[in-house]
Formats: structure tokens, sequence, C-alpha cells
């Protein structure tokens, strides 16, 4: 081969070579997010908030940080060791946390734990972008601007009744508006049979998940809030009385079930299952019940209608309003890639919308409820959370008081206690608490 | 051939006695077992005394005060009704328990043993429940005795016909606590190592108190349980311990419900922990007071073996 040749060949090769290259090549991503991100999850999570999904995305987006999803539980003592690993190692196994109330959480916002988001809240993350029941929750009173959110509300919910309509209309009912058409309601579906199964009128809850939260609700549509001038808890409280008498009434006249005494999730299977025709707890029920009931499975809405649907605490004062928080602990390693997770994978539309239509954890920003199709649980929850709201107590001692109120409760229920005692025992032991709340 | 005359310096150690080789063992054995002390000293022994320590000091998730609260934890522990309910409930659990696991095993034992046909198919099912994990036995317990949808109120109402008897068997004050105990005892009680002592007992007394004219009540009562005397006291502190250390049936089936009447101090201590770090020195010491408790008992046990064995 001549010389001509050679060089000829050696020009057509190198511009094959750059040819190639340029067809390979990707866009060039600004992305300065690398490293491994640990997101800690409640264990439900895992499947209501699609987690691994999100995961997946975002590693998608940004090739150079490799997600792993970790979970705890959802229980008291699975926060106390996350605590403690904080406190005693300096070092976290997670940079990203989702999932815990603010009640649950007072501990280490007081102790000033957790990283400020104030930064990142701009533009369609600004405060007004939010729903102001969930973010108020969130917010630390008297913070100085830049630190008055310690935790960001990731996934919301309210508190009111969920009942089954189809039930309520074969027993000529409507909705209840007070506590003796409510008790009416509850007998005369507790008489009734379906399929020779008997049904349980209103299964109420008794138990840690949401037995303190339904008296905050019940003194909150009827007084506005449920605390005193000095910021604790207003057990004397005529509407509390009333709502705690309601249920032992309920209770002793057999019209309704007491399965959740033992079993946190049993008012909620008993209305999936179409056995209890009342339940009273979080407005995710009305989005898991009606999933369950309806005819038409994979869709929603319902084409047929939601077969559960909420009435609210008699009053219209106010709602209890409360949402799991997202937040970063200050000893986190991976703290850039945290926030961009937060930011683009769990306050995403995406993620918001596909929770609340699959298990109806509300979105806790506008504009992704606002992308919500329409159904009449999320209106209901709209109109809910567009007036007054209240969040639970975030004492230190918080969780506490949930199990004092709930030990008290079930005392008086089996009729161990008076109602008398039970609210004197109430006074007693909150006097005894730390009341110490997060503030600036 | 003369002699071979030795040369040079000859060094002869002492003789070696049976206490150097007894020494020189005992050492051996030292230098074997030193990692299982280093493992038990770093994971047991110093968690026991640190803990042991923070009963008598102030702390929370940041910081301990060595020895600032003086009794003042046990003093909050006994003045609260709480502790001395659970301690209640614990107690009367261990006693029904031990007695009915300790009959019950005993009884399936004793027919394990006179069964000549099939025993290997009774023994297989008899295990199932020890193979199972605990846990999964629970949740179908739970299951079963569901009030509204659960096996043994659908067959009381609609086989038996037996409305009356229907209960909330978890969640109703009255049943819970025979509900608990009875769950508890689905295994059989320890029945397998009672058949192994039984299993040890020669055949030729048997055969001797036969010749002799003896009853079966009178076998059972001159040789069998004399000869089990040692298998069924180490057992029964056995069973005592595990009674008494009950919290995964609770944390499982009532969670301490009905109104904490199901509520066990190990539960106890679950739950101050829930409660958050205020409460985290109660914990501690509630713990250590039932540990005291249990070896108090575990002590006790051991001294009536003791003097059993020796008459």
């Amino acid at each position: 081969m001549n010389t001509f040749s050679q060089r000829l060949l050696t020009l057509i090769f190198v511009a094959s070579l750059c040819l190639l290259s340029v067809t390979n090549l990707q866009p060039v991503r600004a992305d300065n997010l690398s490293g491994k991100l640990v997101v800690d999850v409640e264990s439900w999570m895992i499947d209501k908030y699609n987690m691994k999904e999100l995961a997946a995305r975002f590693m998608k987006d940004h090739p150079n940080v490799e997600v792993e999803v970790i979970t705890h539980e959802g229980l008291g003592a699975s926060y106390q060791n996350i605590f403690l690993e904080w406190a005693q190692t300096k070092a976290s196994t997670a940079d990203l946390y989702f999932g815990g109330l603010i009640s649950q959480l007072s501990p280490v916002i007081i102790d000033n734990a957790l990283l400020p988001w104030d930064e990142i809240m701009t533009g369609d993350l600004a405060p007004d972008k939010w729903i102001k029941g969930f973010l108020s929750y969130s917010e630390v009173p008297g913070a100085k601007d830049g630190e008055k959110y310690l935790t960001l509300p990731g996934l919301g919910e309210t508190i009111n009744f969920q009942y089954n309509t189809k039930l309520f209309e074969s027993a000529g009912l409507k909705a209840p508006t007070s506590y003796d058409e409510l008790y009416t309601a509850a007998c005369k579906l507790a008489a009734m049979k379906v399929n020779d199964k008997s049904l349980l009128g209103f299964e109420g809850e008794y138990n840690l998940n949401f037995a303190p939260d339904t008296w905050m609700a019940a003194v909150t549509a009827e007084e506005g809030t449920y605390l005193t001038a000095d910021g604790k808890p207003n057990w004397d409280s005529a509407a509390g009385k009333r709502w705690i008498e309601f249920q032992k009434k309920i209770v002793d006249n057999k019209c309704g079930g007491t399965s959740v005494l033992t079993d946190n999730n049993g008012a909620r299977n008993a209305l999936k299952a179409g056995q209890a025709a009342i339940i009273n707890a979080s407005n995710s029920r009305l989005s898991e019940g009606s999933v369950a009931l309806c005819a038409e499975k994979d869709t929603f809405p319902c084409k047929s209608g939601e077969t559960i649907q909420a009435f609210d605490y008699f009053g219209g004062k106010g709602t209890l309003a409360f949402s799991h928080q997202i937040y970063i602990p200050r000893v986190a390693k991976n703290i850039n890639a945290a926030r961009a997770f937060a930011k683009e994978q769990l306050l995403s539309s995406y993620a918001q919308t596909w929770s609340a239509m699959h298990y109806g954890k509300m979105p806790t920003i506008w504009a992704n409820y606002d992308a919500l199709p329409k159904n009449v649980n999320f209106d209901h929850v709209r109109n809910e959370l567009k007036g007054d709201t209240q969040g639970q107590w975030v004492y230190r001692d918080g969780q506490l008081l949930r199990q004092l109120y709930v030990d008290n409760l079930q005392s008086y229920l089996s009729g161990k206690i008076t109602l008398d005692e039970m609210i004197s025992k109430l006074k007693d032991g909150t006097d005894k608490a730390d009341l110490t709340v997060p503030k600036g | 051939m003369g002699k071979a005359r030795l040369t040079g310096k000859i060094s002869i150690g002492r003789p070696v006695t049976g206490r150097d080789m007894e020494r020189r063992q005992t050492q051996f054995a030292l230098f074997l077992i030193i990692p299982s002390i280093i493992m038990i000293g770093l994971f047991i022994g110093y968690p026991l005394v640190y803990s042991f320590f923070l009963t008598f000091s102030k702390f929370t998730i940041q910081k301990v005060d060595w020895f600032a609260a003086g009794t003042s934890n046990y003093s909050l522990v006994f003045k609260d009704q709480t502790f001395w309910d659970a301690l209640g409930f614990t107690l009367l659990y261990t006693m029904t328990y031990v007695v009915i696991s300790m009959a019950l095993g005993l009884l399936v034992a004793v027919l394990l043993q006179q069964v000549t046909m099939g025993g290997s198919i009774f023994r297989g099912i008899l295990f199932l429940p020890t193979v199972i994990p605990v846990t999964m036995g629970l949740l179908m317990f739970q299951w079963v005795l569901d009030p509204n949808n659960g096996v043994l109120n659908h067959v009381l109402l609609r086989v038996l016909n037996r409305p009356d008897l229907v209960h909330n068997w978890l969640t109703d004050e009255t049943t819970a606590f025979g509900t608990l105990v009875t769950v508890t005892l689905w295994g059989f009680g320890p029945w397998i190592l009672l058949l192994a002592g039984l299993l040890a007992i020669p055949k030729d007394f048997y055969e001797a108190a036969r010749v002799d004219g003896a009853t079966r009540f009178g076998e059972f009562q001159h040789i069998t349980l004399p000869l089990l005397r040692n298998t069924v006291m180490i057992v029964t502190t056995l069973q005592t311990i595990k009674a008494l250390k009950l919290f995964v049936p609770i944390y499982v089936l009532t969670e301490g419900n009905p109104a904490g009447s199901t509520r066990s101090l190990y539960y106890l201590v679950f739950q101050k922990i829930n409660n958050g770090q205020n409460y985290y020195a109660y914990a501690t010491t509630v713990g250590w007071i039932f540990a005291a408790i249990v070896l108090v008992i575990s002590i006790l046990t051991t001294l009536i073996a003791r003097q059993t064995r020796e008459r």
C-alpha cells in the first residue's frame, strides 16, 4: 500500500471513530449529586407511597446517586432508637427520613437535631403554595426566618367519620348530623344482617392509633380548639365528655364493635370488608374502603360511585388535620441528595397524587391536590382543609399523654372507672407530664 | 562390651505430678474460654452493669447525670399503680401457666409413652406447634378468635347453636386472661422434655412392679413420679422463667389491652420506652426490678430442686 493510501485509510478510521463517539454522546447534566443516599421511611410507606418507584426515578435522573430505601416501624420505640443513634453516635444510618408525626418528632425538634428546609421553600414550594392545615403543623412557632420549618409535611390526613353509603341506603338512613342521629343509625345498622352476617354499627377507635385524635377532633369541631388558654388538653371540655360518653353508650348497647382494642387496624379492616357501617379515623379510609368495595376493580374513581364517604364531627368549628413529616438530621451525610430527593420525588405531583388515588394519603401542596381526579371524597377533604384546622398536640411527652388517654378510656369503657375519675386521672397525668413544645 | 560412659550434663526435671497435670489442663481450658468471657463481658456484662448504674441516674438521649437520681427512680416505679398491676398480672399468669403447662405436658408425655402403635405419627402432630414460628401461630389465633369472623365464634354460634358462649375473647376483660393462657398453651406444654425424662426411666422397674401386682396408677405414683422428679424440677424452672418473660403474645394479640389488663412487666418496659426519653429511667428501673424478681424465683426453684434431689 502506498503512503497516500495509508494516510487516507488512517483519516477514514479516525473520522469513523469520531463519528461513533459523537452519536453516542448523551447530554451532559449539571449534576453535583453523587454517592449513596439512604432514605428511611415507615414500613407502610414502601407500598402506600410507592417508594421503590420514586427511588428508581431519582436514580434515573441522577445516575451518580445510589438510593437505598430502608424502613422503620411507626411505633415510638423505633423512633427512640433513631434519636438515640443520632445523639450517641453523632451519625445517622439514613440521610433522609419520611414518616412520623410532629407529636413523635417533637423531642428532636425541641433539641434542634434537624436541618431547616426554609431555603428550598421558594417558587413551587413557597409557603403559600402549601395546604395551610398541613404546613402550619410543621411550622415551629416563634422561630426566626430560615428556621421555621425543621420538617415538611409529606402526606396529610384529616380525621372524620367514614360510612358505608350502600348500607345506609338499605337501612333508609342519611348521614348523621348529631350524636343522637349517629347513635340511632349505629344501633339500627348493628341489628341488621347482610349475607347472614351481623353488621358492626359503629366500630370506634379505642386504641393508640386514633383514639386521642378522635377526642381532639370532636372537641375541635364543637369548640374550635381542644386546648385550654395555657396550652394544655382541655379535659374538662363539655364536647370532650360528650364524645367519651357517646362511645360508652355505643359499647354498652352493643351498637358497635371493639376489635380495635387489640387490633389497631380492626375498624379499617371491617370497613373494607363491608362489615362495619361507620368508623372514625383518618380520611385515607375513604379511598381504601371505596377501592376495596368498588365493583369495578382497578378504576379510580370508582365508576359506580364511592361506596365509602365521609361526614364530619358535629359542630363545624374546625377539623383535626395532621401529616407525616419529611426531615433530615443534622448528622446526615448526603444532605444535598436528601434535599433533592425530597423536592423532586416525595413532594412531586406524581408521588402525592399516586398515593392519594391508591391509598387516600392526601397531597400537602395545593397544586398536587388540584391535579387529582374529581372525587366526592377528595372534595370533602378539600372543604375541610379550606376551613379551620388544628394539629395534634406536640408536647415532649405527647406519646405518654396518648397512652394515658387510651388506658383511661379503655378503663372507662369497661366500667372500671367513672367519667369523672377518668377526667381526674387525665388531668393528674397531664400535670405530671413534660408539656414542652417546639418553639423558636 | 563395657558400659557406656555418660559425658556432659543431663538436666532432669522434677517428675510431673497429677496436680501439675490438673493445673496445666485448667490453664489450657481457661485459655480456650477467654474469647467467650470477653464476648460475654462486652455484650452482656458491660450493658448489665451500665444499665444498673443508670437506674440511679438521670439520663436523656443527650447525656447522663450519673447517680444524680439516687433511689428516686425506684420510688417512682414503686409508687406507680401501673407497675403493680403489671407485676400482679405477670405473677398470676406465671402461676397459672406453669401449673397448667406442667400438668398438660406430663399428661401428653405419659400418653405418648404408653402408645405402642402410631406413636411417631402422634409425636409428629404434637410437634407441629414447635416448628411453626411463634408470631405466625399467634396471628393465626388472632383470626380464630376474631369476634366477628373468627372460627371459634362461628362454631359456637352456627354449629353448636350456643350464642351464649360467643365472646369478644381478647377484648373482653372477663375472657382476655384465660384466652391468653390458652393460646400460649397450644404447644401442649413441655411434653418433649418430660417425654425424654420418661423414656430415660428403665423399663425393668415397671416390669418388676407389674410382677409385684402394681396397678398403672401405682406405677405412675411410685415409679414414674419419683424418678421424673429432677426433670420436673428443671422443666418447672424453665417454664417459670419463660412465663415471667411473656411479651410476644401480648404484643401480637392484645397490646396489653383491654385497659392494661393483659400488660406484663416486660410489655410495660416496652411501652415506657415508647413514651419517650423522659421514661427511659423508669423503663430501665422496671427492667432491673423484674430481673431481681426472676433471680429470686430462679434461686428458690433451684434450691427446692436441690433439696428434692438430695431426698
